[in-house]
């Protein structure tokens, strides 16, 4: 695409080797293994992706490493610490090739330049919105600090944006593609070649705000490069504070530069100040098309060490005419951005603290959905009664392993890589069923639609930022996330005196067994609450509407008994029986 | 006609000529050997389900007795949990493979298996060791998540149920062969071969069945169809906390039984005698009045087979 429009020029000199590409292609092989990876993690519906590979891709990523941080200290955690010692040493290199939403815009451009027929960025010099941009991010470190990290992480996390257009936009359609092959297959005769999916759109609470997001990501991705992560990310933000005095910078060589404005037309970050012959290396995305782009060898990437001086060491700035100090005082702009580093700094610690802290708030059960319901109070709603007031409002439920609807408000950033990789597909973007907007888009588990699978621990083997902790098979058996509560007069066996069982057929743990109280001529689905550990088998099994056995969630999960029995005594006889 | 001493007499002749012909190695002990002419129902106890299958088929002369060269064949095993085999809470996976060589062997031009799953099918298929084992002995294994792989019929003898949508493989096959494994069963009280059918129909019309009188439903279906062959799995008989089970402690270990029959009334009204039931369960009751097999199995010509290692 390159230059099509330009007369050749005099004959390049000896500094613009081949090896001038190297750098800009390996950025596009890496980025390009880096959106597969994320794409087929989030559209897997055959969940043929290995979990262990979601999670590690996932967990790299900057803001769930950093919630991983200043939780858990998993090993994943250490992800954002080499993230920010590569930013400080190369660059912005996670928004190169790491960043899921980044490289999605960097196709988005492409595309859009296709369309229209043009170089793909071709975009003039543009001043930093760094009041904008720096104050969302203090505005992000606020938040965390004031207890609202999880709103304001799901809905700024680069990594979760371009989870839940994967998730709820992306792989709706695959599955779409799939199931019109799956059609033609079997039409051919061989049905086992390509299985039909189950198409599950998100509902339109859960969809819209992604939509409308993804869109407006579109449209700056098009016309305007990088203009997103340059201004609205945070995390873009930070590591622009880190890359600006990064030890090797991206800067032009004024000794060969000669203006030509070839690497400028090709800056997706609108950076390059060709008059001062200046990069704003806190904006570069460390594409490296600049110095691909020239003939001259003008762009370079060369050691800076920890100076401010925008010249490397040892270049000698001889053809240059005017002394740095002179060309570029220091102004108002950049006094305010050295401020806010300052102050992002000091943020960005208090803003650990804070998570650590809210941890110890949320294990405590402390903000909750819908107001606070202390343990012990179940077993109630068993039986006889008419007061069908859970089955009717039942609480949210939180998959097993994030241990309490706190965990789920305060930590989760929505990315829905638990939602996408769920295989029962039983785990659903919540619109408000967490009781506020803190639970927008956040996973909760939908007895209508399917049930949670006994033996699967999926969601919390790929969670990324350590909202739901991983469980072992056997503590995932006894993990209490709700509670089955029975309305027998609903019941099908009571209404219409059929046999019926569906729900005790489901149950894995031997809690909901068909018993025959006093007063009753049928055996009736009776919970016995020790050992109920809330999977929703049973509501997703039965048969009536409204349905007659419903899990309400519990707010801060808990360990169930497990059901132990003697062994079923053998055949007394060695005989047939008949 | 056999009186008991005569039973008795053939049944330790036989006994003898297999101890004194060790060299024949897995023989048989027969307490009461066909005389003459095919059971009605055979049962065969044994420490090994393929030997006790190969057997049990013997006395209806093969597999050929049931699988002409060049036909299609659908094996409808249970299929409904994510269970291991040692769970029993599926048809064990060495049945249907053995059951697809066998029906290859004979000719057939194609074998498919499916089960409409309780658990979500694809781990359902996977856990149980029935895709895999089915696969490798040379079946095609059929997805059956989705209305697409359904058609309607009509049950026009149907009395709770009219009009189902049932799997495409059991619609367009010759031969139908069912082969469930037996369980307790908190709704139905027990699942053998006629319970076993309710994983030909659709999710839909598997809800229904729930709402309109699940006894009746099950038996209505065999207005329809009757699998051509029963082959019911009751090694180690799931006796509480079906049909999904908890432990390996709700099986007894101590049945070791395997029964064919192609009358599905008579097996399932066996069945229930080693659930330890006295009467026949409602569906299979309901199935023999509505003349769809026999129950009255002192009646019938009962092939009981000792396998001794």
């Amino acid at each position: 695409m390159k230059k099509q429009n330009n007369t050749p020029r005099k004959t390049a000199p000896e500094n613009a080797s081949p090896a001038r590409h190297v750098l800009r292609r390996l950025r596009i092989v890496a980025a390009f293994a880096s959106i597969l990876i994320a794409l087929a993690a989030f559209i897997d519906f055959r969940d043929l992706v290995p979990n262990h590979l979601k999670h590690v891709y996932t967990s790299a990523q900057f803001v769930p490493s950093v919630l991983t941080f200043a939780t858990a200290f998993h090993a994943t955690a250490l992800a954002c610490l080499l993230i920010l010692a590569l930013t400080f040493a190369f660059g912005r290199v996670y928004c190169s090739v790491i960043c899921p939403l980044g490289i999605l815009q960097d196709v988005i451009s492409r595309i859009s330049a296709k369309i229209r027929r043009k170089p793909p960025y071709k975009l003039p010099a543009k001043k930093a919105h760094n009041t904008l941009r720096h104050a969302i991010l203090a505005a992000t470190l606020l938040a965390i600090v004031a207890g609202w990290g999880g709103v304001a992480l799901a809905w700024l996390d680069p990594y979760s944006h371009f989870g839940r257009f994967a998730s709820t936009l992306f792989r709706p359609l695959a599955v779409v593609a799939n199931n019109i092959a799956a059609t033609v297959a079997n039409a051919l005769g061989h049905p086992a070649a390509i299985p039909q999916v189950n198409v599950s759109f998100a509902a339109a609470g859960a969809l819209l705000p992604p939509l409308l997001i993804f869109i407006a990501v579109a449209i700056m991705a098009a016309k305007r490069g990088r203009l997103w992560c340059n201004t609205v990310c945070p995390v873009g933000t930070l590591l622009g504070l880190v890359s600006r005095r990064a030890l090797w910078r991206v800067s032009i060589d004024k000794t060969a530069c000669v203006k030509c404005g070839d690497c400028l037309r090709a800056c997706k970050a609108q950076c390059i100040d060709l008059r001062a012959a200046e990069i704003d290396f806190s904006r570069c995305v460390a594409c490296y098309d600049c110095i691909s782009v020239c003939d001259e060898g003008g762009v370079k990437y060369r050691w800076h060490g920890v100076s401010a001086r925008r010249e490397p060491r040892g270049i000698s700035n001889r053809n240059s005419q005017i002394p740095n100090s002179i060309a570029r005082p220091p102004s108002r702009a950049n006094r305010r951005a050295f401020i806010s580093t300052a102050m992002a700094g000091t943020l960005a610690t208090v803003g650990a603290t804070a998570l650590l802290a809210s941890r110890g708030i949320a294990q405590n059960g402390g903000r909750q959905g819908k107001g606070p319901k202390g343990p012990g109070q179940h077993g109630q709603g068993h039986g006889r009664g008419r007061d069908f007031s859970k089955l009717d409002n039942p609480e949210v439920v939180a998959p097993p392993g994030a241990q309490s609807v706190a965990r789920i408000l305060s930590q989760c950033t929505a990315c829905q890589l638990c939602v996408s990789a769920c295989p029962s597909h039983v785990l659903e973007p919540a619109f408000l069923e967490y009781g506020n907007l803190a639970g927008l888009m956040k996973p909760r588990l939908n007895f209508d639609k399917s049930f949670c699978n006994f033996d699967c621990t999926v969601c919390s083997d790929v969670c990324p930022d350590g909202t739901i902790l991983h469980l072992a098979r056997d503590a995932k058996h006894t993990t209490r996330i709700g509670l089955a509560h029975t309305a027998h007069p609903r019941c099908i066996i009571v209404k219409d005196g059929t046999a019926c069982g569906a729900c005790a057929e489901h149950c894995p743990t031997g809690a909901l067994q068909m018993k025959k109280p006093p007063g009753h001529a049928d055996a009736v689905p009776v919970v016995d609450p020790r050992y109920c550990i809330g999977c929703g088998a049973c509501q997703y099994a039965c048969p009536v509407t409204p349905k007659a056995i419903v899990i309400s969630g519990i707010a801060k999960h808990e360990t169930a008994e497990k059901l132990v029995q003697e062994q079923v005594a053998p055949t007394t006889t060695d005989d047939f029986a008949f | 006609m056999n009186t008991r001493r005569d039973f008795i007499k053939k049944g330790l002749v036989a006994g003898a000529t297999a101890a004194a012909l060790p060299s024949l190695g897995n023989l048989v002990a027969a307490d009461a050997p066909a005389s003459g002419g095919v059971p009605d129902l055979i049962t065969v106890k044994g420490e090994d389900r393929v030997a006790m299958l190969d057997r049990a088929l013997e006395a209806f002369g093969g597999i050929g007795a049931f699988v002409k060269k060049g036909q299609k064949i659908v094996i409808k095993p249970n299929i409904g949990w994510d269970k291991p085999p040692e769970l029993c809470a599926n048809t064990h996976p060495d049945i249907v493979a053995r059951l697809v060589t066998l029906c290859l062997g004979a000719g057939a031009s194609e074998v498919s298996v499916f089960d409409n799953t309780c658990d979500q099918w694809d781990k359902s298929y996977k856990t149980s060791g029935i895709a895999d084992a089915a696969r490798a002995a040379g079946a095609r294994v059929l997805p059956a998540n989705n209305d697409s792989y359904y058609r309607d019929i009509e049950i026009p003898g149907g009395v709770s149920i009219k009009k189902v949508k049932v799997h495409t493989a059991v619609l367009d096959s010759d031969v139908f062969i069912n082969v469930p494994v037996l369980k307790h069963h908190g709704g139905a009280t027990m699942t053998a071969c006629m319970k076993n059918l309710m994983g030909i129909v659709s999710k839909a019309d598997q809800r229904s069945y729930h709402r309109n009188g699940l006894h009746q439903c099950i038996a209505d279906i065999l207005s329809f169809k009757k699998p051509d062959l029963n082959i019911l799995d009751a090694f180690s008989p799931m006796k509480r906390n079906g049909p999904k089970g908890v432990t390996v402690a709700d099986l007894d270990t101590s049945v070791k039984q395997l029964l064919i029959s192609r009358d599905i009334v008579a097996i399932d009204a066996a069945a229930s005698r080693i659930m330890g039931h006295k009467r026949d369960i409602e569906h299979v009751r309901i199935a023999a009045e509505a003349g769809h097999g026999r129950n009255n199995l002192g009646e019938l010509k009962i092939e009981r087979v000792r396998m001794t290692a």
